[in-house]
């Protein structure tokens, strides 16, 4: 750290027992958490296969692509501004719809889906002659540019002479006051309590929770985990897919179901909406996520069957569906014919 | 009889100084009259003879009658009209105190056969008695006098008012009249201006109608306007109201909330220069503009008028006149030849076609760079000047600027705080749990009594590390009990307080 030139700030919590005391209390309720730590019941390390080439392409088509869904009006909280208009030509509307695509692409970024991070336990020095020195902790921070705020330096040194790394929790603490994320606070929103957040979800504001969640805590914080995880199961568990179809989110949490072995709703979901892609797509991703293969069979119905037939656990309910999809959609083949012929 | 005494009584309270009127009251026996057609039966009433009192009234009642007596108290005489007397709100009028009374009935509770029951119930002669008080009875004289005070304006709900006072215009009028099959459901009428109109004529001099300006719509997209004339203001309201409906016009909106688009408009001296607005912005316009968008189901637009601002006809006109000439995305897009395209803030400016044109053309004119500049035919309205503060650059502004900066956030930490711990408090709170700020509660009288013990015990829990709030806070509840002069009834040894 000496070595670089480095601009480093320390702050002394001595007159402000209110911060210093925060830390301590944050920590406690961190521990509680961690106690009930929330478990998502995966098979395997959910990054090994979110990072995937193959799986993000199925996720990417699995998600969709609703323009008046993706650009959807929002409450920005500001005041609201009379629409503009424009007079374009067909090139013009092209060039406009051509950076639109770019701005989709990012909009729909999906957030990976990762496993809680291990909590920081690392001890650089211990200092007895300094034990007692002070009543309250150092923090020290590396403040200099061009460095990402994961990988900050943040130490701390505490009043019994320990210098150690700073926890998760304090360097995001810091990070966020010498470098602010917008969107983020430096405490948790109270939205995100237990309590709370049930309430959010019984009103359906699944995309909103899991955008602040997004803003609010890194990816693989206990606390984003927690509050993802619990949307997604709230999601499938009410059959709300519609709702986070076309958003970022629609791909973490396919695959969390998948991990998590509970994709039948949405496979029945997406049978009986009669989105015969996307449920080829998903029972594709099964197989990635199950044995690291593509399937072998190219008829995406027989592909279904198969999956019904073979590893399904609601097999009963989806079997009930995907026969009366056969019907309707055999019915509706006739339909065509006798019209072809017809106009032939 | 009863009725003169009241009436001298009245006379008394509301004009004590009369002089030459005088009073004097003295018992006086009654007897009364068996009723003829009844069995002639005697009865006397040695009861009454001592209680009633009657007014023995000096020479002059007979050269002044009650009725002449009344008038001059409650009226005011042809001259005094003339000169605007007797106009003043909540004048007293005559009251009828004779209503509501019986011939009979008084204020004990008596039965008097022949007079309010019948002499003889079945085979029995019914005997003059007592019977139990009505206590009602005055209470209910006493209400109906009330009511015949003073005359007051019928009462209207704020939102059923017009613009200003009495007045009829910016009323709502109701449906017009339904005219065979049309019922105009759900339609409303508004006054926009309701005014005296003058015609000189030959034989007749100066002829006065009542001219009634009204718009009526069904706050859907429908509203017709037009004037009515008639001698009666309430006949030239329903004329103008019928014929408003039989000239009805389809306003296009945008969602149904605002105009399709920025327009300016003119008819004689008034111009009218209308802007769209988004949700929730509501109509900012003149009230004439405003009444006219109520009526069609216009709820947010910004409306500036020039010129003429007082012409009600004329601003109506221009507005209405602005609404109709309107064109649609489709239009704007077959003139053009180029596409209609919306961005909004709220949807991360999506372009949004609205309307496509039939052939695209390649090329823009310097009037296709703006829809405003298109729809305004190259004009543009004239923007002005943003206002500059003078001082802007004036030392002493810069001096409070510099001043106040530090309070920048204030307001914002205020909110936070509030949304964390539910009140403000200082980053000191952990240690020291006064550190917050006190809630301003009004004190009860008995209260602040209390509040100097309440405070004798704060002060003796932090005497370890007295701080000067609690201290400050002592005092303060010694000044209220000082100046409630109930300090005395509390035995305190002032000095010791202070000095424990």
């Amino acid at each position: 750290m000496a070595s670089r030139a480095t601009m480093f700030t320390f702050s002394k919590f001595r007159y402000f027992p209110v911060l210093k005391h925060r830390v301590a209390k944050f920590s406690v309720s961190r521990n509680i958490l961690n106690s009930s730590a929330f478990d998502p019941g995966y098979s395997r390390d959910p990054a090994e296969v979110f990072f995937k080439e193959n799986v993000q392409s199925l996720l990417d088509r699995l998600t969709g692509r609703d323009y008046d869904k993706v650009f959807h009006g929002r409450k920005l909280g500001q005041r609201l501004e009379p629409p503009k208009y424009e007079l374009l030509t067909q090139a013009e509307v092209d060039q406009v719809m051509a950076e639109m695509e770019e701005k989709l692409k990012k909009k729909l970024q999906m957030p990976p889906l990762l496993k809680e991070r291990e909590p920081i336990n690392k001890i650089l020095s211990f200092n007895p002659e300094l034990q007692g020195f002070d009543d309250c902790k150092y923090v020290f921070i590396n403040i200099s540019q061009g460095i990402t705020n994961r990988n900050r330096e943040v130490v701390v040194r505490d009043p019994n002479g320990v210098l150690r790394e700073a926890s998760w929790e304090e360097k995001q603490k810091m990070c966020q006051i010498y470098f602010p994320t917008p969107g983020r606070e430096i405490y948790t929103p109270k939205m995100f309590e237990e309590a709370n957040i049930q309430d959010c979800l019984d009103q359906g504001e699944f995309e909103f929770v899991l955008d602040r969640a997004c803003a609010q805590f890194d990816p693989d914080d206990p606390d984003y985990v927690r509050v993802t995880r619990k949307t997604y199961n709230f999601v499938d568990e009410n059959a709300k897919f519609a709702s986070l179809r076309s958003t970022r989110h629609f791909g973490p949490m396919v695959l969390h179901l998948v991990l998590s072995k509970r994709m039948d709703n949405l496979l029945f979901h997406l049978i009986n909406s009669k989105d015969i892609d996307a449920a080829a797509d998903l029972v594709r991703l099964f197989h990635e996520v199950e044995s690291n293969t593509s399937p072998t069979e190219v008829d995406e119905f027989q592909l279904i069957e198969n999956y019904i037939q073979g590893p399904a656990l609601k097999k009963s309910a989806l079997e009930l569906a995907w026969q009366s999809f056969l019907e309707i959609d055999k019915q509706r083949r006739e339909a065509l014919g006798q019209q072809n012929k017809a106009s032939n | 009889m009863a009725g003169l005494w009241n009436a001298a009584k009245c006379l008394v309270q509301l004009s004590p100084n009369l002089r030459y009127l005088k009073l004097s009251y003295r018992p006086i026996a009654t007897t009364v009259q068996p009723v003829a057609h009844l069995p002639t039966v005697k009865i006397t009433t040695p009861v009454l003879s001592s209680k009633i009192f009657s007014p023995v009234i000096s020479p002059v009642r007979h050269t002044m009658p009650a009725e002449k007596l009344w008038k001059g108290v409650t009226s005011v005489s042809n001259a005094g009209k003339k000169r605007g007397r007797g106009r003043a709100v909540g004048k007293k009028t005559a009251k009828n105190l004779n209503r509501g009374q019986v011939i009979g009935v008084g204020k004990t509770n008596m039965l008097w056969p022949g007079l309010n029951s019948p002499v003889i119930q079945g085979k029995e002669l019914v005997q003059q008695r007592k019977l139990p008080d009505d206590p009602e009875r005055e209470a209910k004289l006493l209400k109906l006098r009330d009511e015949m005070g003073a005359f007051r304006l019928l009462r209207l709900s704020p939102l059923e008012r017009g613009w200003s006072g009495p007045k009829l215009s910016g009323r709502s009028v109701g449906p017009p009249d339904p005219v065979g099959e049309d019922k105009f459901e759900g339609f409303h009428t508004t006054v926009l201006e309701f005014k005296i109109v003058c015609n000189m004529k030959g034989n007749l001099g100066r002829t006065r109608r009542t001219s009634a300006f009204v718009i009526t719509g069904n706050g859907n997209g429908l509203a017709g306007f037009a004037i009515g004339k008639a001698q009666m203001g309430m006949t030239a309201l329903r004329k103008a109201k019928n014929r408003a409906a039989q000239k009805l016009m389809y306003v296009e909106r945008y969602n149904n909330h605002t105009v399709m688009h920025d327009f300016y408009s003119a008819f004689g001296k008034s111009r009218v220069f209308v802007q769209k607005k988004p949700e929730g912005y509501g109509l900012v316009c003149h009230r004439v503009i405003r009444e006219i968008c109520k009526t069609i189901g216009i709820k947010d637009i910004h409306a500036k008028v020039e010129g003429s601002t007082k012409n009600v006809q004329h601003v109506a006109k221009a507005f209405m006149v602005g609404l109709l000439r309107q064109k649609s995305f489709e239009m704007i897009a077959e003139e053009t030849k180029l596409h209609v395209v919306e961005f909004r803030k709220e949807r991360d400016n999506f372009p949004q076609i609205m309307a496509k044109p039939s052939q695209v053309k390649t090329t823009k004119s310097i009037n296709d760079m703006d829809l405003n500049l298109h729809l305004n035919e190259g004009k543009v309205v004239t923007k002005k000047k943003k206002f500059r503060m003078i001082s802007e650059t004036d030392p002493s502004w810069l001096n409070h600027l510099s001043k106040t900066e530090r309070f920048r956030n204030h307001e914002k930490v205020r909110l936070n705080l509030l949304a964390q711990y539910g009140e403000v408090r200082s980053f000191l709170f952990d240690k020291y749990p006064e550190c917050r700020q006190i809630k301003f509660v009004k004190k009860k009288e008995e209260e602040s009594r209390c509040l100097l013990g309440i405070n004798r015990e704060k002060f003796r829990d932090y005497r370890s590390d007295v701080l000067w709030i609690d201290e400050m806070n002592v005092m303060s509840s010694f000044n209220v009990c000082v100046l409630e002069s109930s300090f005395a009834d509390i035995p305190v040894d002032l000095d010791k307080v202070f000095n424990d």
